[in-house]
């Protein structure tokens, strides 16, 4: 290798333009925060028009703030921070450009279809599947601009940062190719391939994962970068990093299941989920700390430099966020808090105060540096910070104690348990009503930091040059030397990964085998642990050497990465798909909708009810007696996409079928306040002007058909026929009831739909368990 | 397949296994990472420095420069 030197320099234009659009859409989508907040508490605000409803624009919130502004924010950090600490410039200008320009128009793209009621029904998941394969072919293209550039790289090692990173592309591109694999029945409407509990299963999977690998690793590895180098001192500990990156992404990856405790998921999952997401204190409270003690010996600079400040108050975020969500995975808590404004309040003391304020903080830290000009003023950053401060507790604060108030209220019994104190939902909403408007103050006092934020970049950007950093390196790639490279072979066949695998083999066996098997499982598991021991003691150094040189060959540190990751998600979702289905169903079993319910199915997803009601009655004594008999997983097994929601802002559906004669739901839908007095439910008048969409329907039954649900191969002419049939029927008792509305309205399938909700059959009688065949 | 799912209740065992893989995992890292020697350890906490990342003229913002500047001039005035 020649000694000559060259000076490289590095592609900070994309970081430059991702910062801009992370500006841009986080303040697009907080403004859109403030006014779904607004409207839960006046219901006016939906302005009686579709496009503006909290069904819809609740989603375009949280697609905005998670991946058009946490999104933008993690794109521009981490190609900042892995040019430098790599020495490499990005490998491909026009895949950098490509990356920034496709992510920008799939952000547009979301904006423009979820308020039109284009959506796939699940959270964080809505975007429709032509977007869904424009998400995956851009995360493509960063990861192949990522990697490239790691193998193209003048620094051997691998900087704790870059780990993460590797973890966040590799996992969110297996969550997000999973969770989104639909059948499309028309350009913009399609079906997932999972329903019911599976698809449950899938989504929390996926949406807890989309909180660990999109929120969490990726900032994580921004943290372990920017705050050294804010506070001009090496992480506090470098072990202790070490330790956390590989606990979390084994141990995240596990903990979905706790979306969905008390619910009909299988009670070993949710021991799974539960337990795994109390282990999670370990690892976040380890880097948490070691984010701020990196801060020592530089405390003092947090009276002036607002960078510091954001970062700090961030890790703490990070770590408050971080304690309540296990507390919150505890069976008994969760029966509390779920379904409550104490869920909205934690995500948010993690948006807000974790991803929000690292953002500020790596904003304002960037500046100068990709600009070229000091910071237009550090007074306004510094009231940016107290503002945002002030508003993340008002808000965290007032959802707690709603969420505290409204669990407690909905749970609370008398007459010894047998009587519900508060029967009517509604008086539990209007309890939470000032608490709800101290959350919009709070969020409007956050939005307001970043406004300011905006100015200050704008003034600072004023006359300002663009400016690319550079490092000056030698002009040969040094090459890894053979003794340090691992290859396939190596990656695979080694101490660590062999008796890893028999280890996981023989659990898997003793888990989920029969008798025999097992049997076998265990005795085999043993005998593994015994000669992966016996084998450490002897060769110890074989371990550590095959470590250390994993650490300098990015791929099989990302092979292993992904089967680490892979393998949790794999014990959960293949036990479940092959055993948790229809033909499999001893209790009670749905009955299919005919196509007008399906018709009117698919506008209650596109409405976005999931965000507000449930269906799913838990197996705790007070959902009991306020909704009826606890859901049966059987019950929702042809639901595609399932529907059980996660946030109980109106009441549970599950058995709403047959409570309400269909006039009731008229009413409820053109002016809920007519039939609910005090209701915050937005009126529905598009739906008794609009016409059903009869023509999707043969495309969407031969799709049903082939996800396993039992329809007949109907022409569209008895499709249209059985349509036309149970709406003139529903119509003529509307008529009959005083109202009239046309069979062919949406309103009349919608109508349909929830009267069919809680209808089962039960084909086999439930078999008698062997304790009871006992007694 | 799969029986001691469908049948069995085995919440014991699954919260049992959860805790010695998740035990098992912090071990060995910490083990592992209480291994790593001392200028291995230096080597890496040291690369976020190795690549100069310097602000524009200034660390400091316009605002706090300033206010030095005012600082400055006071003590100067006082110290005379």
């Amino acid at each position: 290798m020649s000694d000559r030197k060259i000076t490289l320099e590095f592609n900070d234009k994309v970081v430059r333009q991702f910062l801009l659009a992370t500006l841009v859409w986080g303040i697009v989508g907080m403004l859109v925060g403030v006014f779904v907040a607004t409207q839960l508490n006046f219901w006016q605000v939906n302005f009686k028009t579709s496009w503006l409803s909290f069904g819809r624009l609740r989603p375009l919130h949280t697609n905005a703030v998670i991946f058009a502004f946490v999104g933008n924010m993690m794109f521009a950090g981490i190609y900042y921070s892995t040019q430098r600490l790599v020495k490499a410039r990005l490998a491909s200008d026009f895949l950098s450009a490509l990356h920034f320009w496709g992510w920008q128009a799939i952000i547009l793209a979301a904006a423009i279809t979820l308020p039109l009621g284009l959506t796939r029904g699940k959270e964080y998941a809505e975007l429709i599947w032509p977007i869904n394969i424009a998400v995956a072919f851009i995360w493509v293209v960063f990861a192949v601009n990522f990697f490239w550039t790691l193998a193209r790289r003048r620094e051997p090692s691998l900087y704790v940062a870059i780990w993460f990173y590797i973890g966040t592309i590799i996992t969110v591109a297996m969550l997000y190719i999973v969770n989104h694999l639909s059948l499309p029945t028309s350009f913009t409407h399609s079906y997932p391939i999972f329903g019911g509990v599976q698809d449950a299963l899938v989504q929390w999977w996926y949406g807890h994962n989309a909180v660990a690998f999109f929120l969490t690793t990726p900032i994580l590895g921004i943290m372990y970068y920017f705050i050294p180098k804010a506070a001009e001192r090496p992480v506090y500990s470098y072990r202790l990093s070490v330790i956390h990156f590989w606990s979390l992404v084994f141990v995240y990856i596990w903990a979905g299941p706790h979306h969905l405790l008390n619910t009909s998921l299988p009670g070993w999952l949710q021991n799974l989920g539960m337990t795994f997401s109390l282990m999670l204190w370990a690892p976040s409270w380890g880097g948490m700390l070691n984010g701020l003690l990196t801060l020592r010996g530089a405390w003092h600079k947090l009276r002036t430099d607002p960078v510091l400040k954001f970062f700090a108050a961030a890790v703490t975020f990070y770590g408050m966020a971080t304690f309540e969500g296990p507390l919150l995975s505890i069976k008994s808590v969760n029966a509390l808090g779920h379904y409550t404004d104490w869920i909205i309040g934690h995500v948010h003391a993690g948006a807000l105060g974790w991803n929000g304020f690292m953002a500020a903080g790596m904003i304002y830290w960037l500046l100068p540096r990709l600009w070229n000009k000091p910071l237009h003023s550090v007074g306004l950053a510094n009231v940016h910070f107290w503002l945002g401060t002030v508003g993340i507790l008002l808000y965290v604060a007032a959802m707690w104690t709603s969420g505290i108030t409204q669990g407690l209220m909905l749970n609370a019994t008398t007459d010894n348990g047998t009587v519900l104190a508060y029967p009517n939902f509604v008086d539990t909403l209007n309890s939470i009503r000032p608490l709800m408007l101290m959350r919009v103050i709070g969020g409007g006092l956050y939005l307001t930091g970043f406004l300011l934020l905006a100015y200050n970049l704008w003034r600072t950007l004023r006359g300002a040059q663009p400016v690319n950093g550079t490092v000056e390196v030698f002009a040969d790639e040094p090459a890894l030397e053979a003794r340090e490279r691992v290859g396939v072979f190596g990656t695979f066949l080694n101490p660590p990964v062999l008796f890893t695998s028999l280890g996981f083999g023989f659990a898997c066996a003793w888990m989920f085998g029969g008798d025999g098997i097992s049997m076998a499982g265990m005795v085999g598991l043993l005998v593994s642990v015994v000669l992966a021991y016996a084998h450490f003691e002897s060769r110890g150094k074989a371990w550590a050497g095959w470590y250390d040189r994993l650490l300098v060959n990015t791929a099989p540190f990302t092979v292993l990465t992904f089967i680490a990751v892979a393998a949790g998600g794999l014990i959960q979702i293949v036990p479940t798909v092959v055993a948790q289905k229809a033909a499999n169903i001893e209790d009670r079993l749905q009955i299919p909708y005919t196509p007008l319910e399906l018709a009117g199915r698919d506008i209650y997803v596109r409405e976005g009810c999931y965000n507000c009601h449930s269906q799913m009655i838990r197996t705790l004594v007070p959902d009991v007696l306020r909704y009826g008999d606890y859901s049966r997983l059987g019950e929702s097994i042809y639901d595609y996409p399932y529907q059980w929601g996660s946030k109980r802002t109106g009441p549970d559906l599950a058995r709403v079928g047959g409570k309400y004669p269909n006039v009731w739901h008229l009413r409820h839908m053109e002016d809920p306040r007519t039939v609910s007095s005090g209701s915050n439910m937005p009126s529905y008048p598009w739906l008794s002007a609009n016409d059903t969409d009869v023509a999707a329907l043969p495309s969407k039954l031969r799709v049903q058909r082939t996800l396993g649900v039992p329809y007949p191969n109907w022409t569209p002419e008895q499709v249209a026929a059985r349509v036309a049939e149970q709406s003139k029927a529903i119509s003529a008792d509307l008529r009959a009831a005083g109202a009239y509305v046309a069979p062919e309205k949406e309103i009349i399938a919608l109508i349909a739909y929830l009267q069919h909700l809680g209808k089962s059959e039960n084909p086999v009688a439930p078999a008698k368990t062997p304790a009871l065949h006992a007694q | 397949m799969f029986r001691r799912l469908v049948f069995e209740d085995s919440a014991t065992l699954f919260t049992f296994v959860a805790f010695i893989t998740a035990a098992s995992i912090y071990i060995a890292f910490a083990w592992r990472a209480l291994r790593m020697k001392r200028p291995q350890i230096e080597r890496f906490e040291n690369l976020p420095f190795e690549t100069d990342t310097p602000a524009s003229g200034a660390d400091r913002p316009a605002s706090a420069k300033r206010r030095l500047d005012v600082s400055a001039n006071s003590n100067r005035f006082s110290a005379s």
